[in-house]
Formats: C-alpha cells, sequence, structure tokens
C-alpha cells in the first residue's frame, strides 16, 4: 500500500519513513505543512496519509476536512505526539480512519486502524 | 414685610373683599331660590380654597399649586356675579359660573407640583377655560333669561328668543365638559397608578376628593339635559364635594409633613443599626422617600464620574425618562446622587433633607466604594498579568512540542526498529 507522510519535523518523518517502509509499506511523498499536503496528494493519490495534527497554518484536522470535501479522499490516520484522548471526539468527527499515538507507529498499529 | 409676603397679604384682602360682595349678590338676589345655602356654600367654598391655597403658597412658593389653589377660590366668588340682579352684570355670571370647575381640573391634572406636565395635559386645561367662557357666547344671542323667571334681569345679549338652538348649544357645551373630565380623569388615574407602581402614593385624599367633585360635576352637565329634582340633587352634591377639596388638601399637608418627619427619624434610627450597611442605608432611603426604586451612586474624584455600591461606574438617567437624579453635597463637595422616580422631583427639597440626614453615613459608603473601585481595578490588573503569563507558559510548551518532544519520538521510533 502507498503511504504519504505529513509532519512539520523532518526527524519525525524521517523515522516514520524508515518505521513503515521495514513494515511493507511504500512511501510516495512527504510534506511538512497542510498546504503541501492538499496540493501533492491529488497528484500522487497514496492509499493512506499519515497526518500529524498539530502543524503550523492549516492544521490535520482541517486538512482531512478538505480532502473529505474534495471527494474520493485517501484513508486518514491522525498522529500527534500528545495522547489521542487529548483531542476527544475531534479525531472521529475529522473523518480519519484513526488515531495513533506518534510513539507507537508501527506497520501492525497502521493495519489495525485500518481493518 | 418681604415681597412674596406682602402679595400674599394683598390677596387675602382681595378676598375678603370679594367674598363679601359675592355675599351681597347673593342675599340680594331676586331670583335665587336657596339664597341661604349658596350664601354658606360661597363662604366655605371662596374662603377654604383661597385659604388653603394661600398657606400653602406661603409655605412651600417653589410648588405652584397653592397659587391654582387661591386662583380656583377667586373664580369661586367671579362666579357668583350670576346672581347679580343687574342684567349686563348677571350675563357675565353666566360666563364665569362654570369657571371654578374648570379651575378644579386644573388644579387636579396639575398636582402636586401645581405645573402642568406636558403638552396635552396644557390643551386640555385650556379648553376648559374656554369652553367654560368663550364657547357659552353663541347661547347667549338666543337665551331669552326672562322666559319662566319673571325676576330674572333681561340679557343685554339676546338677538331672538330660540329656545332650541339655545338648548343645543347649551347641550354641546355640555357634552365637550363631560369629555374633558372624562379625559382628565383619565390621566389622573393613569399617573396615581404608575406612582403606586414604584409605592410612592403622593397623591392620596386630595386627588381623589378632587377627581370625585370633577366626575359628579360631569353627572350635573350630563343630567343638565333631563332636569328635574334629580338635577337639583346632583348640584348639591356636586358643590358638597367641592368643599372636602381644599380640606382633603390641607389634610394631606399635615399628613406629608408628619409623615416626613417621622421618615427623617426612622432613617437616622436605622443608620445607627445597621448591619449590611450598604443595603440597609439604600433601604432607609428608599423607606423615608417612599420610592421602592431609589439607587444610590457616589461621587468618584479618581474616576470623575459616580459609582455604585460595587464600584462600577454609574451612568445618571436622561431627562424624560422617567428616572431623575438629586445630587447630595457635604459643604460643598459632591458626595452622592440619589437616583429615583420623576415624581420626586417635585420634592428634591425633601431628598435632599434625607441625603442630608444620611451625609455621614453617604461618606462612608462613598469611601467604601472607591475602595471596592480600586479593588477591582487591582483585580483587573492582576488578572491581565495572569493571563500574560499563561500566554508565556503555551509558548513553551510550543517550543517544547516543536523541538525536544519531536525528537524525543524519532528517537524512540528509531531504536525499536534498531532492536
Amino acid at each position: 500500500m502507498t503511504v504519504m507522510i505529513v509532519d512539520d519535523h523532518r526527524s519525525f518523518r524521517h523515522a516514520a519513513r524508515r518505521v513503515l517502509e521495514s513494515a511493507g509499506f511504500e512511501i510516495v511523498g512527504e510534506a511538512g505543512d497542510g498546504e503541501a499536503a492538499l496540493e501533492a496528494i491529488p497528484r500522487l493519490r497514496p492509499d493512506i496519509v499519515l497526518l500529524d495534527v498539530q502543524m503550523p497554518g492549516i492544521d490535520g484536522f482541517e486538512v482531512a476536512a478538505r480532502l473529505i470535501e474534495r471527494g474520493d479522499p485517501p484513508l486518514i490516520v491522525m498522529t500527534s505526539s500528545r495522547d489521542g484522548a487529548d483531542f476527544g471526539a475531534l479525531v472521529e468527527r475529522s473523518g480519519a480512519r484513526g488515531f495513533i499515538q506518534k510513539g507507537d507507529l508501527s506497520g501492525p498499529a497502521i493495519r489495525a486502524v485500518l481493518a | 414685610m418681604r415681597p412674596r409676603a406682602r402679595i400674599l397679604a394683598g390677596l387675602a384682602a382681595l378676598a375678603v373683599v370679594m367674598a363679601v360682595a359675592a355675599d351681597l349678590l347673593i342675599r340680594n338676589s331676586d331670583h335665587l331660590a336657596d339664597r341661604g345655602v349658596w350664601a354658606v356654600l360661597n363662604a366655605a367654598l371662596g374662603a377654604s380654597f383661597v385659604g388653603t391655597g394661600l398657606y400653602a403658597w406661603w409655605r412651600r412658593p417653589e410648588n405652584r399649586t397653592g397659587a391654582v389653589m387661591t386662583w380656583v377660590g377667586f373664580l369661586f366668588f367671579l362666579s357668583a356675579l350670576e346672581f347679580s340682579n343687574d342684567s349686563w352684570l348677571s350675563a357675565l355670571g353666566s360666563f364665569t359660573d362654570p369657571l371654578p370647575i374648570a379651575g378644579l381640573a386644573h388644579l387636579v391634572l396639575a398636582y402636586p407640583s401645581g405645573r402642568l406636565r406636558s403638552r396635552y395635559h396644557r390643551w386640555l386645561i385650556a379648553l376648559a377655560y374656554i369652553n367654560a367662557t368663550l364657547f357659552q357666547l353663541p347661547g347667549m344671542f338666543f337665551w331669552d333669561s326672562t322666559a319662566g323667571c319673571a325676576t330674572c334681569p333681561t340679557n343685554p345679549l339676546l338677538i331672538s328668543s330660540h329656545p332650541d338652538l339655545y338648548n343645543a348649544t347649551a347641550a354641546v357645551v355640555n357634552l365637550i365638559a363631560v369629555s374633558l373630565i372624562a379625559l382628565i380623569a383619565r390621566e389622573v388615574i393613569t399617573q396615581v397608578a404608575r406612582a403606586r407602581k414604584v409605592g410612592r402614593d403622593v397623591y392620596g385624599l386630595f386627588t381623589y376628593a378632587g377627581v370625585t367633585t370633577l366626575v359628579a360635576f360631569g353627572c350635573l352637565f350630563a343630567s343638565h339635559g333631563f332636569g328635574g329634582p334629580g338635577a337639583t340633587a346632583v348640584r348639591y352634591i356636586a358643590f358638597g364635594l367641592f368643599v372636602t377639596v381644599p380640606f382633603a388638601f390641607l389634610g394631606g399637608l399635615v399628613k406629608g409633613q408628619l409623615a416626613r418627619a417621622s421618615a427623617v427619624a426612622e432613617l437616622v434610627d436605622a443608620l445607627g443599626h445597621a448591619d449590611d450597611r450598604r443595603r440597609s442605608l439604600r433601604d432607609a432611603i428608599s423607606a423615608a422617600l417612599g420610592d421602592s426604586s431609589l439607587a444610590l451612586a457616589y461621587w468618584s474624584p479618581e474616576q470623575r464620574g459616580y459609582i455604585d455600591g460595587d464600584g462600577r461606574r454609574v451612568e445618571l438617567p436622561d431627562p424624560g425618562s422617567g428616572r431623575a437624579a438629586t445630587p447630595i453635597e457635604r459643604g460643598g463637595v459632591a458626595l452622592a446622587v440619589v437616583i429615583h422616580d420623576d415624581s420626586l422631583v417635585e420634592e428634591a427639597d425633601l431628598v435632599r433633607a434625607v441625603g442630608g440626614a444620611a451625609a455621614l453615613t453617604l461618606e462612608n459608603e462613598r469611601l467604601a466604594a472607591e475602595l471596592r473601585a480600586r479593588v477591582q481595578e487591582l483585580r483587573a490588573s492582576r488578572s491581565r498579568i495572569v493571563r500574560a503569563g499563561d500566554a508565556e507558559r503555551r509558548r513553551l510548551e510550543r517550543d517544547l512540542h516543536d523541538g525536544a518532544q519531536q525528537r524525543l519520538v524519532a528517537l524512540a521510533l528509531n531504536l525499536r526498529l534498531a532492536r
């Protein structure tokens, strides 16, 4: 499956790329903020978008909302260094498939969310 | 003797002369049935109105009620001209006869200040005076005063005798009079109801006596078309009620002074036993002035404006809003304002007297209110500092999120892969 990583921290994007590639995912692109992600996603058409919640400019929830509004959205997995409980129902309401805390990111975790 | 006292004494002397003249006219009238009754009514009514009027005028010169009352007394003496045996004086009397009733309407509507409050009220009273005099004129041209009354003086204004025409014009005048009385009664009742709503019954017995008398005269005018003994009875009832008006006024004056003296005494007493002083000071002043809607505001030199007991700014009421503010000063220095119902404006001296009695406590309250205003200002500035602190904390958290925390997360993920 193809994945795009959207996060404003390069160190996390690198780590996530290594984790997911080793789990058999194909990383088709990375974006450092919401604007860049919205521009790249229709072009790269990933199956999954790993989307950070807190980013400068447009935040992750807003990016998710716009993707769904456009129609034919990829599968969206929200992520943050904070606990998912901090965001309450916001994750569910954004239309994302699920949430993974950054420290717990792994291939099985992604598959579990998408299952 | 001061000029005002001289004027009042002159009016009193004139009243005596007019009373005697009216008495002579009545006693020597050839065409009056109950001379004795009318002589007594004349003396009682005229003298009591002029007497109480001059007394009220002397005691409270800034209030016009006394002057209007005196005016009604003089109108009453003038109305006796009707009983003259001289044809011209008698004809003039036909115009002055209904004037005391217009005067009474004026008195009742202008109470308690003695000034008519609105243009509408001035119109009503102007129309009442005109209806009593000028509107009688057309009928006089057709009224043969000697028809059915051999001893009556002739009508010098008579052009041709025409009883139907005379009766028709009289009916119009009566109809206007009855309508005016109804409209004036409605205005007075509205005022009484409004004053009662805030617990200020300034109107009392006088207004009730006045309105009842007006209504009795309204019935008299309405019954003119029917005549007969019923009309005579209504006439006596109406004039009998008329006599009660000045006495009701006098009673109200005395009662008001007594009530005021006891109100101030109670206020001073209440200030001595105040637990929650702020509330009870307002309550005590409110009780003393009989205005449940009353509020106090204190002068704050620092804010250059008035503040309430909690230190919040207070805007003074605009004129015409139904509320008014009376400033209380101590040694020429603004202390506080009493914000009260408009109907108390006529009694600004009472408000100031009550405020003066409470001045010391008011001064204390003013200082306390100013202190509260400062505490509030302090609290606001503290809350600004706390808000600034919050913002700083959030900035630190964001820095942490952006920097060290993310590195730690990445490190953890990498470590897991290496294992």
